[in-house]
């Protein structure tokens, strides 16, 4: 080790310095002060701790954040979240919670300006930050409830309405999400005969690739048109969950569109059209 | 070996027009089994750009007095 002449005012200067900040009335040697000082930007010092810096921050932090989502979620009891994050949300501060389970959810995601919730997979997301997110208990109208949460991809979206005395009315749920930042990938969509499409329901849905549908798909009208990109097992798996109305006089139609309907064989567009469904 | 006959009953609308049965519309319609021609008619590209405006909702008509139903 080399040996340097130093200047000791430049010591006191350091431990003062330390005194004013958090180590009030303590001495050091120049061998201790380099710790001391990532001790105490870190916060983990006795002293910085007794001072209030440091340490209290985190737990500081933690509390303001139970103190909000224990209000805003009515302690994991909220079920309404009509308009609950329409703008100014961002990823950094929407880490809700309790599960969230909504019954109601008309603009649930939905900003009439440019603010979105943009985070890139919802999946990851969701699972990095402990979050749920299950839609299967809202009925009603659900306008415009996805409409600004921009992600490539959701999980399961539960739109089957588990509630039988009651329907849910899916209108414009992609609103807006005709960019890249928009649905490409639902791994799977949970529908019932009590799913009422809407025109509007995939409509500038524009980048959705795959989408795996299961239970019925009924109610309604029924129109992906605008997901040219679809992939032809998502397309297959529309067929299948068509409702099977073959042996009635019930005749039903769903418009794919002409770029989807040039994916399916015709074996594959007569499974439709024998189970009473007419495509477009 | 087994040999299976698909039928198909494929409507195509005219140049400049659009099949509809009233509620879907699209230039071309496989008819299920069981739905009859005359469920559809032909529309003008005009009168179809009519009702995809009707069927447009605008977020700023809610927003701003629409009464919007919530559940």
């Amino acid at each position: 080790m080399a040996i340097v002449r130093t200047d000791s005012k430049y010591y006191t200067e350091i431990a003062d310095t330390l005194r004013e900040h958090g180590y009030s009335g303590q001495t050091f040697k120049p061998s201790e002060m380099a710790t001391t000082i990532v001790n105490m930007y870190n916060g983990v010092s006795t002293a910085s701790y007794e001072n209030g810096h440091g340490v209290g921050y985190d737990e500081g932090k933690q509390s303001e954040y139970d103190k909000f989502w224990d209000n805003f979620q009515n302690s994991g009891e909220r079920t309404r979240y009509n308009s609950a994050f329409g703008g100014q949300w961002t990823a950094e501060i929407w880490k809700p919670k309790y599960p969230i389970r909504p019954t109601n959810v008309y603009m649930m995601f939905f900003s009439n300006d440019a603010d979105r919730l943009v985070i890139p997979d919802l999946v990851d997301f969701c699972e990095e930050n402990n979050i749920v997110l299950d839609f299967g208990n809202a009925y009603g109208n659900a306008t415009y409830a996805l409409a600004a949460l921009h992600t490539n991809h959701f999980g399961i979206l539960d739109f089957s309405c588990k509630d039988t005395s009651k329907t849910i009315n899916l209108t414009n749920l992609f609103y807006s999400h005709n960019n890249t930042l928009g649905v490409q990938c639902i791994d799977e969509f949970i529908s019932s005969e009590r799913t009422i499409y809407a025109t509007t329901t995939f409509q500038n849905a524009t980048y959705l690739e795959q989408v795996e549908f299961s239970g019925v798909i009924d109610g309604g009208n029924f129109n992906v048109s605008d997901c040219t990109l679809l992939t032809h097992d998502s397309l297959m798996s529309i067929i299948n969950a068509l409702k099977d109305y073959s042996g009635t006089t019930t005749t039903k139609a769903a418009t794919l569109g002409s770029a989807n309907l040039a994916k399916l064989s015709d074996t594959e567009k007569a499974i439709a059209t024998q189970k009473g469904w007419s495509l477009v | 070996m087994r040999e299976t006959v698909i039928e198909l009953r494929k409507l195509t609308a005219d140049d400049e027009f659009i099949l509809t049965n009233g509620e879907a519309y699209g230039k071309e319609v496989y008819l299920a089994e069981n739905d009859s021609v005359d469920n559809w008619r032909e529309i003008s590209q005009a009168e179809y750009d009519v009702i995809l405006a009707e069927m447009e909702e605008k977020p700023g008509g809610v927003e701003h007095g629409e009464q919007a139903k919530s559940d």
